[in-house]
């Protein structure tokens, strides 16, 4: 019956709060109802082996220890008040009034309940918790991936652990073991620092990328987690650390567009011919590595003058989306915009160019509206 | 965690709270604890089965409930502090308020800096330590926040000159602010839009410029907040559905849009079924996948990419029309990890 259980544990945290001294296994057995009424010794030990676990787990302070010198095998135990009470905080009432913040923070992650049970002891300790909403601000966090649980599990208990981890462009999962450092959430994606065991050398993750469970592997870290360590200049760093700008670029704009491409400008002259302007503009960008993907994205209002090499990844780019897009749709159907569903290939025709063989998969019924497209919802 | 072992943490600090507030009501304790009314009973019950050993009557706890539902504990000093932080209260409570603090320009900085200082101490040092080892970073400029802080603070209106990247414009709206919103890494003003007379969400690294009007705000009262439960960004049931495939060198894709569905396909690559409100911003997002990925459906979509990506060839003349195998391998690297 759990009422029971329940009580049971709740007498036996008060009457070891209660005492000064270490109270003996044989003194509990005595003074406890529960304990008094197992049939055997046997169940008895049974029972409060478990209990004593039981507390543990709960974060109760459990001591085991000796009252006197004299009788070091009379073990007994205590649960010491200055380790088992929330210690004296003394918060103004503008620090009290932002505290609830922290609830809503979590609400759609794991440490949802850990948030309100952290403001449950504040408020049974007499704090008068606000809520900073009031002032407009309205802080969110998500936990979706699987993998955050048992690495916030592992940080807290300083466990190392396993987990499979396929790398960005690669086909299979490779196994991983890992010090797990420091969890960071950037962009709206969580990453892991911490020491990779097997390629001796510190490394970065990111949690989405983590295929299957993490393991906690027993023992401890190898070596102690560093102190200075900001991971969030590491994140930062590990994100962006392979796009640096590597020289400059030079690119024809259409007028009126490629407003991000504007404002990176560091010369942006209008083009002329015959003297006559020709409706584009010619801008110096810094260039970075990343840079042919993204300029293939602004399409027809961007061409590439130079360097060479940065016009040729432009250019390939585009005729892959070209050839690799469309093919099974007439003219027609660009014109007026409406998907034929009846024009669509029919399944295992494999079409010209496609990869995969996969081109000739089409989901009947669609009825998509134009590419011009409407905006709904959120302004993006 | 056994049911037990859940109630027995409720009662611990149910016992403290109560004497904390001498004469709360069952519904506002029930709804502090997060549990039923009858639950909270239960719970009641079961602390007049709590106390000191030795069977004295005063030993017991008595949890006495009044007239109007309201709740007197009384012989219970055996308890009368709560259990200290857990290492994941701690980080909880910790994390979040310095995610808040980071903000540049936010209100209250001053006192929350000072809350997580005193609450660090309270934690104890594996807490503290343990905290430390999460932290959220949330992407926002100091002076749209504080612009936006004035204008939510007197009740003014907002004049934005806002960037769409999908229509690659820089449009301007009056709006009257409702909230800040961060979420996934990014800080957001909702508010009521004039132009659109709807409830429009505006990232603020977007924002281009911004001025306080001399006009004050007028949010309707049938203006509805967005739903924050599934992102700030949701796509709408009715979005019009993509459905692109990409080769493992763009699997990144699934990562950074939010989708509908992903199907693995043999190498390592992916079938993402997407929800558009603005199929611009998948027309673009094809172009710059260039051999990486295509779109399967809407055919009228794919060939808008044709369309667009032949003008865009038609540029180059000769050189767009044939061979020359530029790599740019770095752009893939560049989104890599570990």
């Amino acid at each position: 019956m759990p009422a029971t259980k329940t009580e049971r544990l709740v007498n036996l945290v008060i009457c070891l709060l209660a005492s000064k001294q270490y109270v003996t296994k044989e003194r509990l057995r005595a003074t406890l109802e529960p304990y008094r009424e197992c049939p055997t010794d046997d169940a008895f030990e049974r029972m409060f082996e478990r209990d004593k676990d039981e507390l543990r787990e709960m974060g109760i302070p459990l001591e085991t220890g000796t009252n006197s010198a004299l009788f070091e095998d009379e073990i007994g135990y205590r649960i010491p008040k200055d380790s088992y009470n929330l210690p004296e905080i003394r918060l103004e009432r503008d620090e009290a009034a932002v505290l609830g913040v922290a609830a809503r923070f979590w609400q759609q992650a794991v440490l949802a309940g850990d948030a309100s049970s952290a403001l449950l002891k504040l408020k049974s300790a007499g704090i008068e918790v606000g809520d900073i909403s009031q002032s407009g601000i309205e802080p969110r966090v998500r936990t979706e991936t699987g993998a955050f649980e048992p690495l916030l599990q592992a940080i807290c208990d300083r466990r190392p652990v396993a987990f499979r981890y396929r790398k960005s462009g690669e086909v299979e999962p490779a196994e991983r073991r890992v010090e797990p450092w420091a969890i960071d959430s950037w962009r709206g994606h969580w990453y892991l620092a911490g020491h990779d065991r097997d390629r001796g050398a510190d490394r970065m993750f990111r949690l989405d990328r983590i295929v299957g469970e993490v393991v906690l592997l027993a023992g401890h870290l190898s070596a102690p987690v560093p102190d200075d360590m900001d991971v969030h200049a590491k994140v930062a760093d590990f994100a962006w650390r392979q796009n640096r700008n590597v020289g400059s670029a030079t690119l024809r704009l259409r007028a009126d567009t490629g407003f991000l491409l504007r404002r990176r400008a560091t010369e942006c002259v209008p083009e002329v011919r015959d003297g006559e302007p020709t409706g584009w503009d010619v801008l110096t960008v810094p260039r970075n590595s990343g840079m042919a993907g993204w300029l293939a994205e602004f399409g027809p209002d961007v061409q590439v003058l130079e360097p060479p090499e940065l016009r040729s990844a432009v250019v390939a780019r585009l005729r892959a989306a070209m050839e690799g897009n469309g093919l099974a749709a007439s003219d027609e159907m660009t014109h007026t915009g409406t998907p034929d569903v009846s024009r669509a290939v029919p399944a295992g025709v494999q079409v010209p160019g496609s990869r995969n063989g996969s081109g000739s998969e089409r989901a009947a019924g669609s009825t998509a509206g134009q590419a011009a497209g409407q905006t709904t919802g959120a302004t993006r | 965690m056994s049911g037990a072992a859940a109630q027995v943490r409720r009662l611990l600090n149910l016992v403290p709270y109560l004497l904390e507030h001498d004469g709360a009501k069952l519904t506002e304790v029930a709804a502090e604890f997060n549990v039923s009314e009858k639950q909270l009973r239960k719970d009641l019950e079961t602390l007049w089965m709590c106390g000191l050993p030795g069977g004295l009557p005063d030993d017991l706890m008595e949890a006495h409930i009044g007239e109007g539902g309201t709740i007197h504990l009384e012989n219970a000093e055996a308890i009368v502090r709560p259990l200290r932080f857990s290492v994941r209260e701690a980080v909880a409570l910790l994390v979040a308020l310095r995610a808040l603090a980071q903000l540049p320009g936010v209100a209250d900085r001053d006192a929350l800096l000072r809350a997580i200082a005193k609450l660090e101490e309270a934690a104890g040092e594996r807490g503290a330590q343990a905290s430390q080892r999460v932290t959220v970073a949330f992407e926002a400029r100091a002076t749209v926040l504080d612009r936006i802080r004035q204008a939510l603070d007197a009740g003014r209106r907002l004049r934005l000159e806002y960037f769409v990247p999908s229509r690659d414009q820089v449009t301007e709206r009056d709006v009257d602010p409702m909230r800040v919103i961060l979420s996934d890494g990014h800080a957001y003003l909702e508010g009521w839009c004039r132009r659109s007379e709807a409830v429009r969400t505006f990232r603020l690294s977007r924002i281009v410029a911004i001025e306080v009007l001399d006009v004050a705000a007028e949010v309707p009262e049938a203006a509805e907040p967005n739903d924050l439960d599934e992102g700030v960004l949701r796509p709408a049931a009715d979005d019009p559905l993509v459905t692109l495939e990409v080769t493992r060198h763009a699997r990144w894709v699934a990562e950074n849009y939010p989708n509908e569905g992903v199907e693995e396909l043999p190498e390592g690559g992916l079938r993402i079924a997407l929800r558009a409100p603005d199929q611009g911003r998948i027309l673009r997002l094809v172009l710059r996948l260039g051999a990486d990925g295509r779109i399967v459906d809407p055919p009228a979509l794919a060939d808008q990419v044709r369309k667009t990506a032949a003008e865009a060839l038609a540029l180059y003349g000769d050189e767009g029309e044939s061979g020359g195998d530029g790599d740019d391998g770095v752009d893939r690297a560049a989104r890599g990890a570990a």
